[in-house]
């Protein structure tokens, strides 16, 4: 029998090399590698969490954000719940396309809980969080900055996907 | 004369591989999976992480058909099968091992499938991931692990033939293996068989020959002669039910399942033993396991 209530599809989107795979291995596994690995297609994780009293079993599917992939996401899309839309706050151009990528999730998906994540935010970055936090604002969606490196924030924007998905599903009821 | 078919076909299954724990376990886990590769329902949640491959499924079939522009129908891995059925948008699979017979994981899986859809199919379309709606089908799903109801699917399995007599046997020794057929009428049917398939240049009055597999028939009847390496099986069916392009087909399948199944096995000496080598007296140093149910 199954240990969770709810079992919840998290797309991980953003462009190439943005650390969408780092986040999402160090939020599952504990592990970060510090070389940038090519996702072919996506990659799946998964991580049971507790919100609110509930348990959700969360299928993580960290897409892969190269050109050569856009043919397949459509299909990896299908049936998200939620997500998290990544830049690197080293690359001011990554938080431009996330515009684009938001855009791709509600088209697929409808309108799905979503937040922009500020990743990398260990190295010298050349996007402040005040730009950062004006495009999520003006996408309607949270903001949050982290570190796969360091950890910083890691768990606290799982959760609060978490906690969105479920205030998503009382809305609905 | 129905129910005579029925009652031969059935006894033929009962050996002991269907009660020993390897039947148990062949059918290792059904899932039933969203397209967009969440898990609904596993019998089987201990054994590895089923929201992983439901996600890894889902994926490789959403791959499959925008590469190969076709559907994933099983993925085998070393020992072990993971059996694909598509339905109203939904994957259900089966993880089994490779001795499990095709034709009975999709018969489990059509049933699975109609009973989950008749009792799910409101509530699928407005699914948010409330898996709760779904743990009572997983307890239902149990039932199909059960080696009884796995019999029985076998069972079918093999009435769906419709072989009215069934023989199996060693060519170079002349050993009945198994047989539907009482044994004191096969002595001389098995030498007759084994002389017209050793001198084959005498083969012209047959009706049909090719390669190893050889079909004779009377009014009412095929009777095809399949070898295997030393083994030959002999099968009878009504003309009625069968074609003959689709005899040899049937004839190979049923002989690679009996052989897949291990059903032919060496132990001491039986009652049935005795009458073999009372009949075969080549055979009288060999001991035999032989299934007869006769009449």
């Amino acid at each position: 029998m199954t240990d969770f209530d709810y079992s919840v599809k998290v797309l991980i989107v953003g462009d190439g090399g943005v650390g969408k795979t780092s986040l999402t291995r160090r939020f599952a596994t504990g592990q970060f590698t510090k070389d940038y690995i090519q996702t072919i297609g996506v990659n799946l994780l998964s991580k049971v969490i507790e919100v609110k009293g509930e348990k959700m079993m969360l299928l993580l599917w960290d897409t892969g954000g190269q050109e050569k992939f856009r043919n397949l996401l459509p299909k990896y899309y299908e049936g998200g719940h939620c997500g998290l839309v990544v830049y690197d706050v080293t690359k001011p151009l990554t938080l431009k396309k996330c515009v684009w990528w938001v855009g791709e999730i509600t088209k697929h998906c409808g309108k799905v809980p979503l937040i922009l994540i500020g990743n990398k935010t260990d190295l010298e970055r050349q996007v402040s969080t005040e730009e950062g936090r004006s495009v999520a604002n003006s996408l309607g969606i949270p903001f949050i900055e982290t570190s796969a490196k360091d950890q910083t924030n890691v768990e606290k924007a799982f959760s609060l996907l978490g906690e969105m998905f479920l205030e998503n599903i009382k809305v609905r009821k | 004369m129905v129910k005579r078919i029925v009652d031969r076909v059935k006894g033929l299954c009962k050996l002991g591989s269907f009660d020993n724990p390897e039947c148990l376990t062949s059918l290792k886990n059904i899932l039933v999976i969203t397209s967009s590769g969440l898990c609904l329902v596993a019998t089987d949640r201990e054994s590895y992480d089923t929201t992983l491959l439901a996600g890894m499924l889902s994926a490789l079939a959403h791959m499959g058909r925008e590469i190969m522009d076709s559907d994933i129908e099983s993925v085998s891995f070393k020992g072990q099968r993971l059996y694909y059925m598509q339905k109203a948008g939904l994957l259900f699979v089966a993880h089994t091992s490779e001795t499990l017979s095709e034709h009975i994981v999709y018969r489990i899986l059509t049933e699975v499938a109609y009973t989950f859809l008749e009792k799910y199919g409101d509530v699928l379309p407005d699914w948010s991931g409330d898996l709760a709606p779904f743990k009572e089908f997983e307890g239902e799903l149990e039932k199909y692990r059960d080696s009884k109801i796995l019999n029985d699917f076998v069972f079918d399995f093999l009435f769906k033939f419709q072989a009215k007599d069934l023989i199996l046997f060693d060519i170079d020794k002349g050993k009945i293996l198994l047989s539907t057929h009482p044994l004191w009428d096969l002595g001389d049917y098995i030498n007759k068989v084994r002389g017209r398939l050793r001198y084959t240049k005498g083969i012209k009055k047959l009706y049909h020959r090719t390669g190893n597999t050889i079909i004779m028939k009377n009014e009412k009847d095929y009777v095809v002669n399949i070898i295997k390496g030393k083994m030959c099986l002999t099968v009878a069916f009504d003309q009625k039910n069968y074609d003959l392009p689709s005899l040899t087909t049937v004839s190979e399948e049923i002989l690679e399942y009996l052989q897949k199944n291990e059903k032919i096995k060496q132990k001491g000496k039986s009652k049935h033993s005795k009458l073999a080598k009372n009949h075969h007296p080549k055979s009288n140093n060999s001991p035999l396991l032989i299934t007869n149910i006769g009449y």
